[in-house]
């Protein structure tokens, strides 16, 4: 009995051929899947596969379900860099996810702890806990965590024994608050008492520590310019800040956020979503089946 | 035959790739059930009572002993913990911090269990209240998190509870 002769695939969508032996009693069917055709079928797969982990996720269970939080960006700061003993401190921060808890420590340069907290966000993400500092707080400095997930953001601060002294203040604004890599963006502010001293310029990018950037003396009147280029695309936080003197309490200014991103490209911030994960995954995945199905098409053909 | 070979490994890897893919989104689906409020445990009390009188009291005075009872429940943690899912007992640890009306950190305690899907548990921390104890009113927060803050991962697992209370002298 002869086999039936098979013609090479054709370039048709899940074609179905039906091949009929001499005899007409054996019949083979040929499927053809062109790459087009894969990636067609991957796609509607995959987006029935998401419509029914949401359905499960939103329809099914109730209460909903929520995985351990991460891919979120969170700062922290104090209104301080040096405190005395007793005196209040005020910590503040963003995370770029709204009406959650971030957890708050503080522990002092001997590792004990002074402080711990749980601070919800505002719509905006701002969060503040404050606190004070007891009478016999060791002199040293002082280390702030603000941790949400597998985000974490820490400060440090110094507790001297110093007090009775004025207090204050520093202000900071930045212009542009967007740019491009490379460009120069002006950090201007002024110090009160109006005095000429030395200016701290410190830079975060998240999760993670602030980075002295530079220094800058004011003028007679207090006022400060800075010219800052940063050259890595992200969401900074820039803050100014003073040591204070004989007279004066140190301070920190407000941070502000200076966003820098090439035109026209987006910042993922805040929660990756698991559907574009999944999505991600997917292409990837499918994108390997794809390429082994055109070697396998070429090996075939050579 | 080594084109045999070829031709079945690619037939197969395709296969082999996408069941890789489902094995690794299955089991990357480790979630965690919430209450409503978007946590997966509920402080549901926190009562301040008298040690020596035993019921709830809100005015103490320098010297006593106030415990602090904590009621909480667990929504439960749905978990892969193969071949498949299930509810899984969650570890926990909650804060009971004290602060004096200026805002200083007078106490704080910690406790250290897990909770069961529905499962209710009460806990007392005890705090003696100092002579030399600031007179006014006194906040307790209490907390309960999965983690210390400055280790990470560490994400609140309830809504904080607070309360107050007055100590005179």
């Amino acid at each position: 009995m002869r086999r039936p002769s098979l013609s090479p695939p054709k370039r048709n969508n899940l074609k179905s051929q039906v091949a009929n032996s001499d005899s007409g009693e054996e019949r083979e069917i040929v499927i053809t899947i062109t790459l087009k055709s894969l990636i067609i079928f991957l796609v509607i797969s995959s987006l029935i596969v998401y419509g029914l982990f949401t359905y499960w996720n939103t329809y099914l269970s109730n209460p909903k379900f929520e995985n351990v939080p991460s891919g979120f960006t969170v700062w922290v700061t104090t209104d301080r860099p040096v405190y005395g003993v007793d005196e209040l401190v005020a910590i503040s921060g963003r995370l770029d996810k709204s009406e959650v808890l971030v957890q708050i420590g503080v522990k002092d340069s001997r590792g004990n702890v002074v402080w711990i907290d749980q601070a919800l966000t505002d719509k905006d993400g701002n969060f503040k806990s404050v606190f004070r500092l007891s009478k016999d707080s060791p002199s040293g400095k002082y280390t702030v965590y603000a941790t949400y997930g597998k985000s974490q953001a820490r400060t440090v601060f110094n507790v001297e024994s110093s007090s009775n002294l004025l207090k204050s203040t520093i202000t900071l604004r930045a212009a542009p608050s967007t740019a491009k890599p490379g460009d120069v963006i002006s950090l201007k502010g002024s110090i009160y008492p109006r005095i000429k001293t030395n200016i701290k310029i410190e830079v975060s990018a998240g999760n993670g520590d602030w980075i002295l950037i530079g220094k800058i003396q004011t003028d007679k009147q207090g006022e400060y310019n800075y010219e800052w280029r940063p050259n890595k695309p992200g969401i900074y936080a820039v803050r100014a800040s003073w040591t204070g003197d004989s007279e004066h309490q140190s301070a920190n200014s407000q941070i502000v956020f200076v966003t820098v991103k090439e035109s026209g490209a987006i910042i993922l911030s805040g929660e990756y979503p698991s559907w574009l994960i999944t999505l991600i995954i997917l292409i990837i995945g499918s994108a390997a089946v794809a390429l082994l199905f055109l070697l396998k098409r070429r090996f075939m053909e050579g | 035959m080594g084109m045999s070979k070829s031709n079945r490994l690619l037939d197969t890897a395709p296969i082999l790739i996408m069941l890789v893919i489902v094995a690794l989104a299955v089991t990357s689906l480790n979630v965690t059930q919430v209450s409503a409020a978007g946590y997966p445990m509920t402080i549901n009390s926190v009562e301040t009572i008298s040690l020596s009188t035993g019921t709830v009291a809100i005015n103490f005075t320098r010297g006593d002993t106030i415990f602090f009872k904590v009621n909480v429940s667990g929504v439960g943690t749905y978990a892969y913990v193969g071949p498949g899912y299930a509810y899984v007992a969650r570890s926990f640890m909650m804060i009971v911090r004290v602060t004096d009306p200026q805002g200083h950190m007078v106490f704080f305690g910690v406790v250290k269990d897990s909770i069961s899907q529905y499962e209710t548990k009460s806990y007392s921390v005890g705090w003696w209240i100092p002579s030399g104890a600031m007179p006014g009113q006194y906040k307790v927060k209490v907390m309960i998190m999965d983690n210390w803050p400055w280790i990470v991962p560490s994400t609140a697992l309830a809504m904080y509870y607070e309360a107050t209370f007055t100590v005179s002298s």
